[in-house]
């Protein structure tokens, strides 16, 4: 559900989402029907004491005309005790139908090409590497021969051939709007440029739907029959984590150590820092970390006026290509276990820094991420060990593929993503729509120029910088669902008067 | 006794009644249409208030209806 805001953005879940709507509307009609039995039973009972007063008016007129005169508001057939019982079961039946339209309203409106994808791989995988291969090499030499013919389709439009004049006709932006297949020869000829302009870079939904179904095919092309899964994406991530493990065996040095400890390039505790006010602040403080080794935590104490202690922990994404074991928690190993739902080194690394740090078990705790960062912020919220000795009040995380990921409730979330950022895509899942779960998703197309110049690149989508920007436009927003998160923010961050003290931990693999 | 007990009845389910449309008007929800239907219930909230106005005065009359009745009947030896 979106509400009018800056351009293309569009936030989806939290309190304003279409879950959270669909559970009041049933929650009010279960509200609003018991209201109605009440007034039902209270109908009958008015409807006997009218009797009663009938059966005993010859002892005492006056006073029973008095009882009628007072009684006759709540047996009217106009505003009486029946019609506003039939009323309150009407307006219940109305919440009800609602609540239907909003739960089938829901999300994921490309749940049906990813599991379309997702069963295509699963069924290519299972005719062998050799078809799956081939078919591959088919699709990709389709995919240049169309292209191929594009491109020379739109050089001849330029022509001055009777060819070309027809085909610069067709491409005529005035049919670039036309549903149907004219319309859409007409924008593929249309426009400057060797191919037209709406072939660019893939957005995080095809990125979904891609991973899903390579996924899907990579689990099927093991040996033995494979059950389809609609959710390939763990257990593949499973799978290859397991490969970099057995790499490791064969020809790396296994690091099963960890060690977590202060870092030496931490900054100043006291170094003149500023309490953070906004989401935009916190996400500066997690760009801060990547000035940082590789595997640094940022953990800030927030000492309140009120005399409470309030903490925001920050994590920075991969810095590490890795995917045997590495020295460097930050890698790819640990994407592979976060998207598997395994334990992650980088989440032992942000409780054992919480420990150090000294959080306490009753204190706010904020934890924020960017990319693998967010991931890890959402194991870490949902770990038995931080449920029970801290309190994990909100989350946010920035370009973080967290589709699959849970959230304990009782935690609020803000996942900010942008339309061109294909990490967000990289978790073959769009993230659920929950009251506690605020997507809000940026298209960088429809932003300023600096926004639209990012929106070209691979990886400008994804970098801090952007995000912070993103995250600017969200403190902005007058979402209710946004709005919602930042009363939970505040929970934490207070009024931006708190004393501030900044600690950094760095994580590292050892032998031993 | 027996409409002064309906009388009475009629008050408390009004009041329970009451009760739930102010508890479903207090549900946690943000949505776009919590206005309108915010609306719905305070109309209904308004409707269920002068209601139980009336049950209470249909109450006490019931129930002054009854000593009348009573004093009547024990004039009347029966």
């Amino acid at each position: 559900m979106t509400e009018p805001g800056p351009p293309g953005v569009e936030v989806i879940g939290g309190a304003g989402g279409t879950r959270a709507c669909a559970e009041a509307l049933r929650a009010i009609a279960v509200r609003v029907e018991r209201a109605g039995r009440h007034l039902d039973d209270a109908a009958i009972r008015a409807e006997g004491l009218a009797r009663s007063v009938e059966e005993t008016a010859a002892w005492s007129p006056q006073t029973a005309a008095a009882v009628c005169a007072e009684a006759s508001p709540l047996l009217s057939g106009w505003g009486g005790l029946r019609v506003r019982a039939d009323e309150a079961y009407e307006t219940a039946l109305h919440l009800r139908t609602a609540a239907e339209i909003y739960a089938s309203t829901e999300l994921d409106a490309t749940g049906a090409l990813r599991d379309a994808a997702v069963v295509a791989g699963h069924s290519l995988g299972e005719q062998g590497p050799l078809t799956a291969l081939i078919a591959l090499e088919l699709a990709v030499l389709g995919t240049v021969v169309a292209g191929v013919g594009l491109a020379q389709a739109r050089l001849l439009s330029r022509t001055p051939t009777p060819a070309g004049v027809a085909l610069r006709w067709l491409g005529d932006e005035r049919f670039a709007d036309l549903p149907g297949p004219f319309g859409f020869v007409s924008r593929s000829l249309g426009g400057s440029g060797l191919l037209p302009e709406g072939l660019g870079l893939p957005h995080s939904e095809s990125v979904e739907i891609g991973v899903s179904g390579l996924a899907a095919l990579l689990r099927a092309l093991l040996p033995g029959r494979q059950p389809l899964t609609l959710d390939p994406v763990p257990q593949t991530a499973a799978l290859v984590r397991l490969g970099g493990s057995a790499a490791t065996l064969l020809g790396g040095t296994p690091l099963p150590g960890l060690v977590v400890a202060p870092s030496a390039t931490s900054p100043s505790p006291t170094a003149g820092r500023t309490a953070p006010r906004s989401t935009a602040d916190v996400l500066r403080e997690v760009d801060e970390l990547y000035s940082a080794p590789p595997g640094t935590v940022g953990v800030q104490s927030l000492d309140h006026a009120d005399g409470t202690r309030s903490w925001v922990v920050t994590i920075p994404g991969m810095q590490d290509m890795g995917l045997v074991d590495g020295p460097v928690t930050t890698d790819n190993a640990t994407n592979l276990d976060l998207i598997a739902g395994r334990p992650s080194v980088m989440s032992e690394v942000v409780i054992g820094s919480m420990m150090q740090a000294g959080v306490g078990p009753d204190e706010a705790v904020l934890l924020a991420g960017h990319s693998q960062g967010g991931m890890t912020a959402l194991q870490v919220a949902g770990d038995p060990r931080v449920v029970s000795g801290f309190t994990v009040t909100a989350v946010v995380t920035a370009g973080s593929p967290v589709g699959g990921m849970s959230l304990p409730k009782g935690v609020e979330a803000l996942h900010l993503e942008h339309v061109q950022d294909l990490v967000t895509g990289l978790d073959g899942a769009p993230n659920p729509d929950r009251v506690n779960r605020t997507t809000l998703v940026r298209d960088l197309g429809a932003g300023d120029k600096t926004d639209r110049a990012a929106a070209l690149s691979i990886s400008a989508p994804h970098e801090m910088t952007t995000y912070i920007r993103t995250a600017e436009a969200a403190d902005a927003s007058a979402h209710p669902s946004v709005r919602r998160f930042d009363d939970v923010l505040g929970q934490v961050l207070g009024d931006g008067t708190a004393d501030v003290e900044s600690r950094w931990y760095v994580g590292a693999r050892t032998p031993g | 006794m027996a409409g002064t007990k309906c009388a009475g009845a009629v008050v408390d389910h009004l009041a329970a009644a009451r009760a739930e449309l102010v508890a479903a008007g207090q549900v946690d929800w943000a949505g776009k249409a919590a206005i309108r239907y915010r609306a719905i219930l305070e109309g209904a909230l308004l409707a269920v208030s002068g209601l139980r106005d009336a049950a209470e005065q249909t109450h006490r009359a019931s129930e002054r209806h009854q000593w009348a009745v009573d004093a009547a009947r024990a004039g009347a030896g029966t």
